[in-house]
């Protein structure tokens, strides 16, 4: 078995908000206990809604963040322990590298497209020149953006060419790991084809693993081998993207995958509609608090359809259910 | 499974305020509001752009539309004409927007006539905590809302309004989201106090524009079912416009597909979905990713809309991406909606009635 | 370590230029008081420049028999009590003005924003000082400050331009810091992290030349007031002493003869101030749209 890229080990991030009445600070618990491992070109999904930890959790893999506790395990280095303010002048810098989700916000609206791609490469190679100016030409190249485009500003340039200058600014320093945050969400849907058209090849040629996160399942689908799922900080469920999609064993991944539009299968002219296959039960109400959370509480407790005394009396762990298929649920191998 | 809407039989339930369709009119299929010839520019220091042109198709009462397109289709342009929002720099060239009331009295929407005449439309937009006034408070929003429709209206009245308009939306613990602001709710929250504001103007059509853009699945999940619910108990149409043709499949009636200020197909949605007939409406399909696809099958459009500011715009819009080409699409006049043989007679009634139209000159087999 | 502040590609270098030179064209043809404006400034800084060289008069010379007299062909201003050519000395006074409130602005703008901005990236305990440190400077009437630093630190020029840049420096700092603390959320912040700038780099190189474009509009509109400063020190006796030619203290002069009828010994000079602050203030508005990217064709 051959080491894995990244591997995740009790991850943990809790911010500081606010004093308790009973003395001592409040904390968000903004990613808790969470493990898991990255292959080598392997593309992992991470799938969660609005304040389940999602983005903190890539700001602590992409080491802008420095963890609470818990180990983040980088080819061989375990990079959690350097603090992230001097994670800039690592060598391992470039070895991690992001995809935005908003191609307009993560752009600095006053550098051309040029400087956008050599920013990575005049701060961590020292490139400039002719030097310089071949790596940015060969990392828009990759892209298919034409050169006559880089002497543009982010806002004399479509959605689509912004999403590639985002993509080649990331590649541009060759990173192992690319960690791609809604990279098309906010695109058109027929230019994000041709972005995830464009993602899948760069990942064979230069060898990359990914880690992208989105909140639309069916592009997941398409692009990845595993998924993680989140709620609230923690890892609910995880294993091969086809199966957790096909027979989710979590109520809230049912709930996502049954909240998912189908439509388009429902009335697909190859006649293999169905309807989505999996009992929809709207999810009601609203998440707990992530502040101060009972730690021998099931976080989904309270919205959760099958919800059992153990559910309030103990947290449920992440266990495996075989084929590298993991459910945090106590009621475990329960079918939709 | 969620609701499957039928396309043609619409059974009204009576709701408060809202006076639905008679059993006649059901049966006659008159529609609600019928666009026919909309065209539409705007003027630009760098041109017109030709936003709008030839927009026809029709709305009955109770059924949901879906409005379906790229962005730079006009979908929202439309939106924002049918509901006189437009800016001075907007010139309705041609078409009208025929408006039937409940009482059966005809409105043209594109031409407003003074401010009590104004026809009952509402509206709900994208980004819901952008939309609602950050530094009022719900119930004082809603409050604005009622007591400018009815001027007689006194404070306890318009808040014990609110309080049930909230209920309405399916909002838990009304009393508190009233005395809330809008920063304090998340954004599915918003949407319902924005389809609660738009309820307050007892509409008998709703146009949502990408109401759930921005929202997590299974808020965007709740809020579907939402609009659908209201639209089927209170005989309230919908016109929901979104690029998201998984959403749209799933909770309209009837599709209008959109492509630089075009109408390129009408009908059920079934059909379009299942046969569509205009290449755009197949690339369409085939570029947005489903469940069951594969990331092999997923295929691009290929070139770019046209630029909309251009003198010459060619008949056809599709006919620079279109891999159907013949001679006759470059011939004018503009390729107008002809019924797909075998879904009924011609005009625009059979079009209501749930005929297919398509507009192209090649359409697919 | 690249140098630059704000990058330019190698492969842009060459249309960069033209591209900046097109760019400035198009806004001075779109607004035509940017322009205008634009040309007044020119004026200003070309009468500064050679103005001295080309008057008629000598400023200081002094001809009391032809003291008093309103404006004629032989004096355009008329003269003042004493036989000076007011013309002459209100264009002679263009430099020392001019070079008092730039040189005020230019102090003030430098330290302040830099401060300010550091404040605001920084956060904690540098936020805190800085801040306390211009909420002080705030708390006085900033004319009856800057009156007290010139009589504290004595009654030169070099004194006005400090204490008018003193006064001036909480302005920067808390603009350059409202700025910062906006920016520094967006994305490409992120992004500039991860492409290895330092936090420093990021500060320098991608958060101020965003926050540029306000922070160059406050400063035009603040050239204006720093002249009605300085020249306001002057009229009260502060800082440029007679008989040097400067526009407050001709306008402190010729206070006195108003009343009895003279009105354009204190007219002029307050003509040319009033000119030039409201030419600073028009060009601020186009500044920023010269300086702003995303209002490029």
């Amino acid at each position: 078995m051959t080491t894995p890229l990244l591997s995740v080990d009790g991850l943990v991030k809790h911010f500081p908000v606010g004093k308790r009445a009973s003395g001592g600070r409040s904390l968000l618990h903004a990613v808790d206990d969470v493990s898991f491992t990255i292959g080598e070109g392997e593309t992992v999904g991470l799938v969660g809604e609005s304040g389940c930890g999602k983005s903190t959790l890539v700001k602590l893999i992409t080491r802008l963040l420095d963890p609470t506790a818990g180990e983040i395990v980088f080819a061989g280095e375990n990079v959690a322990s350097l603090p992230a303010r001097d994670f800039a002048r690592s060598a391992l810098r470039a070895r991690i590298q992001k995809v935005f989700q908003d191609p307009t916000d993560s752009l600095n609206p006053r550098f051309t497209a040029f400087d956008l791609i050599a920013d990575p490469l005049r701060r961590m190679r020292g490139l400039s020149g002719e030097a310089l100016r071949a790596g940015v030409e060969a990392a828009a190249a990759d892209v298919a953006l034409p050169h006559p485009l880089l002497t543009r500003y982010p806002h004399q340039l479509s959605g689509g060419q912004k999403a590639r200058i985002g993509i080649a600014r990331a590649i541009a320093l060759e990173p192992a790991l690319l960690v791609l945050d809604e990279p098309t969400a906010a695109l058109d849907v027929s230019v994000q084809a041709v972005i995830l058209h464009l993602l899948a090849e760069l990942k064979d040629r230069l060898g990359m693993s990914y880690l992208f996160v989105s909140h639309d399942l069916n592009v997941v689908r398409l692009l990845c081998d595993r998924v993680l799922v989140m709620y609230l900080g923690r890892i609910v469920e995880s294993g091969p993207a086809e199966e957790v999609f096909r027979a989710p064993k979590h109520p809230y991944t049912q709930a996502l995958v049954a909240a998912a539009p189908v439509g388009l299968d429902v009335h697909a002219a190859d006649g293999s509609g169905g309807d989505g296959g999996v009992a929809s039960a709207r999810l009601g109400g609203e998440p707990r608090s992530p502040i101060d959370p009972d730690p021998a509480c099931c976080r989904f407790v309270g919205r959760c359809p099958i919800e059992i005394e153990q559910c309030r009396v103990a947290m449920p762990e992440l266990l495996p259910l075989g084929g590298g298929h993991r459910v945090a649920c106590h009621r475990g191998v329960s079918a939709a | 499974m969620t609701l499957a809407p039928s396309p043609v039989a619409v059974t009204p339930r009576s709701a408060e305020g809202c006076v639905v369709a008679t059993a006649a009119e059901v049966a006659a299929s008159v529609p609600q509001l019928e666009l026919d010839g909309l065209t539409l520019r705007f003027r630009t220091r760098s041109g017109d752009v030709h936003a709008l042109e030839n927009v026809t198709f029709s709305v009955r009462r109770g059924e949901i539309v879906g409005v379906v397109g790229e962005s730079g289709s006009g979908k929202s342009v439309l939106s924002l004409a049918l509901m006189g929002l437009l800016d001075t720099a907007a010139h309705i060239d041609s078409g009208r927007a025929t408006f039937r009331l409940a009482d059966g009295s005809t409105r043209d929407l594109l031409r407003p006539g003074r401010r009590e005449a104004r026809p009952p439309l509402a509206m709900i937009f994208q980004s819901p905590r952008t939309a609602l006034n950050p530094i009022r408070k719900v119930g004082q929003q809603l409050a604005d809302v009622l007591r400018s429709r009815e001027s007689g209206l006194g404070a306890k009245a318009a808040h014990e309004r609110a309080r049930e308009l909230i209920g309405r939306v399916k909002i838990t613990d009304p009393e508190r989201r009233l005395a809330a602001y809008p920063f304090e709710m998340s954004g599915g929250m918003c949407q319902r106090v924005m389809i609660a504001l738009a309820l307050a103007c007892r509409p008998e059509l709703l146009i949502a524009d990408e109401p759930t853009t921005g929202l997590d699945v299974t808020t965007q999940a709740a809020i579907m079912d939402l609009v659908r619910e209201l639209s089927h108990a209170s005989g309230m149409s919908t016109i929901l416009i979104t690029h998201d043709l998984n959403l749209a499949a799933e909770s309209c009636d009837r599709i209008v597909v959109m492509h630089a200020g075009h109408v390129v197909e009408v009908g059920p949605t079934a059909a379009i979905l299942g046969r569509p007939r205009h290449p755009y409406t197949a690339k369409l399909i085939a570029t947005t990713p489903r469940a069951r696809s594969t990331l092999a099958e997923l295929q691009a459009i290929p070139g770019n809309l046209p630029d909309l500011r251009a003198q010459e715009l060619p008949p056809c819009r599709f006919s620079g991406r279109c891999d159907r080409l013949l001679p006759a699409c470059h011939e004018p006049p503009v390729v107008a909606l002809a019924c797909v043989p075998g879904t009924g007679g011609g005009g625009a009634a059979s079009e209501a009635r749930g005929a297919h139209l398509v507009a192209c000159r090649n359409p697919v087999p | 370590m690249s140098t630059a502040a704000v990058p330019v590609g190698a492969a842009a270098a060459r249309s960069g230029g033209s591209e900046t030179w097109r760019h400035v064209r198009y806004v001075l043809a779109e607004n035509p008081l940017t322009f205008a404006a634009f040309l007044c400034f020119l004026a200003i800084v070309a009468t500064a420049l050679v103005g001295p060289a080309l008057v008629p008069y000598d400023p200081l010379a002094s001809d009391t028999a032809a003291a008093l007299s309103p404006p004629s062909l032989a004096h355009w201003f008329g003269t003042d009590q004493l036989g000076r050519d007011i013309f002459s000395r209100v264009i002679v006074a263009t430099r020392l003005d001019l070079g008092i409130a730039l040189a005020a602005v230019a102090l003030s703008f430098v330290v302040g924003s830099f401060a300010g901005a550091w404040a605001g990236y920084r956060g904690g305990i540098a936020d805190k000082v800085v801040g306390r440190f211009a909420d002080t400077v705030m708390a006085f009437p900033l004319f009856v400050l800057a009156m007290g630093i010139v009589a504290a630190l004595g009654n030169t020029v070099q004194n006005i331009v400090y204490a008018t840049a003193v006064v001036n420096l909480p302005f920067y700092i808390r603009l350059a810091r409202a700025e910062i603390v906006r920016l520094r959320e967006a994305g490409f912040v992120e992004a500039a992290a991860i492409s290895g700038n330092r936090p420093l780099g990021i500060l320098v190189r991608h958060l101020y030349p965003n926050a540029l474009p306000t922070l160059v509009v406050q400063a035009s509109l603040n050239l204006g007031w720093a002249l009605l400063n300085a020249a306001g020190l002057s009229f009260i006796g502060l800082g440029v002493r007679p008989p040097t030619p400067e526009w407050g203290i001709m306008v402190a002069d010729g206070a006195n003869f108003v009343v009895a009828g003279k009105w354009w010994i204190a007219a002029f000079p307050g003509l040319a101030i009033m000119g030039t602050a409201l030419c600073f203030n028009f060009l601020g508005d186009g500044l920023r749209d010269l300086l702003d990217p995303t209002r490029r064709t």
